[in-house]
């Protein structure tokens, strides 16, 4: 179980989170939505313990991945290397997972050898190759049309489902956070608090 | 459709004609001169050189050279590198260490050797020692600039994803750095050999450096151009078959 209690975020004087506490349960998709600007990133980054600089505590033994906003790749190395490298995960584990998400054959290939979507669907491999029981995901699917989105949403649900990770989706797609989470979390106001949005 | 053997064949050929042309002009102006004293022709400095390679001369003081450049050019590029890094990535380092590279990159070389030479003695470490200095200064700038413009996202993922340092050094951090490195590596090796002579000329019993001074002594215009000429050679040799291909071979993605 990851537990969140976070007092406070200040940037300065300016206040970006307010007083948020909320526990994940193990094997649950949360979605947190919430408008551009509004601290999600801050909020990210105190979970993925990338920001220490705030006030409260994350509880949070679980071995971690991410899905980043942008694929955040290594362009100078293989689609497979991408994985291995930065996941730890052997390549027998690194291939299948590539199979999974129908990259086989791009496994030599460099980034930017690879369309926008193989590029995300890279990213997906690598998070789930790392074989993490926590799951971040910061909005994932932007700047990807809808037949893709749809295509990724599926594809997202299947391995978080295949794999039973604890999930925090973050996006601002209710149509996304409705189709992946069990539960919808919305992060608004100024500073921001949560606010569990009704079934 | 573009061809890219026709390309590379066309680009070597521009490249000799350049250099054949070069060759012409120079062979022009020296019977223009008409005077071996003050410009002997290419054929007179290449048999020059041809007479030093027989003799054994040639590889001796060219050996000697090569050494020195090779010696000066790891420790700069390693020392260099690692302060690069340490300021590029550090800032407290950064405002510390800045003026002191300042002043470093405005010492003259010829203050270096003639300050190591009198510290150390007239011994290689000396040499190797003034050619490093000064080169260093300029290696961790190029580096410094490299290390401020480190990817922050590739970072933040390498810090979730718990890489170990080996890896994100080798992974994440040196391949953003290879433009830089590349560009040092070039500048370093053009500019280390040129001061290579000057220590050689103030105060080494060998190399090329002491063969132009020797040349210089006895007023031996083909003497000082065919040494100079042979680690032009030298160096183009090394540029085009190991700096090149290196190059080539790490920055291979951006090609595809």
């Amino acid at each position: 179980m990851i537990e969140i209690d976070i007092k406070g975020k200040s940037y300065g004087s300016d206040a970006v989170l307010g007083p948020i506490k909320m526990k994940i349960l193990p094997k649950t998709t949360l979605a947190l939505l919430g408008p551009s600007g509004v601290g999600k990133s801050t909020f990210l980054r105190i979970i993925c313990g990338l920001d220490h600089a705030f006030s409260g505590s994350i509880i949070n033994n679980a071995k971690t991945s991410m899905v980043f906003q942008e694929p955040t790749l290594l362009p100078w190395r293989t689609a497979l290397q991408n994985i291995t490298l930065i996941s730890g995960a052997n390549e027998e584990t690194a291939i299948a997972v590539l199979e999974e998400l129908g990259l086989a054959s791009k496994q030599d290939q460099f980034p930017n050898q690879l369309s926008v979507g193989q590029q995300r669907r890279l990213s997906l491999a690598r998070a789930f190759a790392a074989n993490p029981q926590f799951l971040i995901m910061d909005e994932p699917f932007t700047s990807l049309d809808k037949s893709l989105v749809d295509e990724m949403l599926k594809l997202t649900k299947k391995l978080i489902k295949t794999r039973e990770v604890t999930t925090l989706f973050v996006t601002h797609s209710q149509r996304e956070a409705e189709y992946l989470s069990d539960e919808i979390f919305e992060l608004s106001g100024n500073p921001a608090t949560l606010v569990k949005q009704k079934p | 459709m573009f061809n890219f053997k026709t390309s590379i064949v066309k680009h070597t050929f521009i490249r000799l004609f350049s250099v054949g042309l070069l060759i012409l002009i120079w062979a022009f102006a020296a019977t223009f001169t008409a005077d071996v004293q003050t410009l002997p022709g290419p054929a007179l400095v290449f048999n020059f050189l041809i007479q030093e390679i027989y003799s054994g001369e040639l590889s001796l003081h060219l050996g000697a050279t090569l050494f020195r450049v090779v010696c000066a050019f790891i420790i700069a590029m390693t020392f260099g590198t690692a302060l690069g890094l340490l300021m590029g990535i550090h800032k407290k380092s950064d405002r510390w260490l800045d003026s002191w590279l300042i002043v470093l990159l405005n010492l003259p070389a010829l203050v270096t050797i003639v300050l190591c030479y009198l510290w150390i003695g007239l011994t290689e470490v000396a040499a190797i020692t003034a050619i490093a200095i000064n080169k260093i200064p300029m290696i961790s700038v190029m580096i410094r600039e490299g290390a401020k413009a480190f990817d922050k996202q590739l970072d933040a993922m390498g810090k979730v994803f718990v890489v170990s340092k080996r890896t994100h050094f080798i992974h994440i951090l040196l391949p953003q750095l290879t433009p830089q490195i590349a560009a040092a590596s070039r500048s370093g090796l053009a500019l280390i050999w040129k001061i290579v002579l000057v220590v050689e000329f103030l105060g080494r019993p060998n190399g090329i450096g002491f063969q132009i001074h020797l040349g210089f002594q006895l007023f031996d215009i083909t003497m000082v151009m065919a040494y100079a000429l042979a680690f032009i050679i030298v160096m183009l040799i090394i540029e085009l078959v190991l700096i090149q291909p290196f190059e080539r071979y790490v920055n291979r993605w951006r090609a595809v």
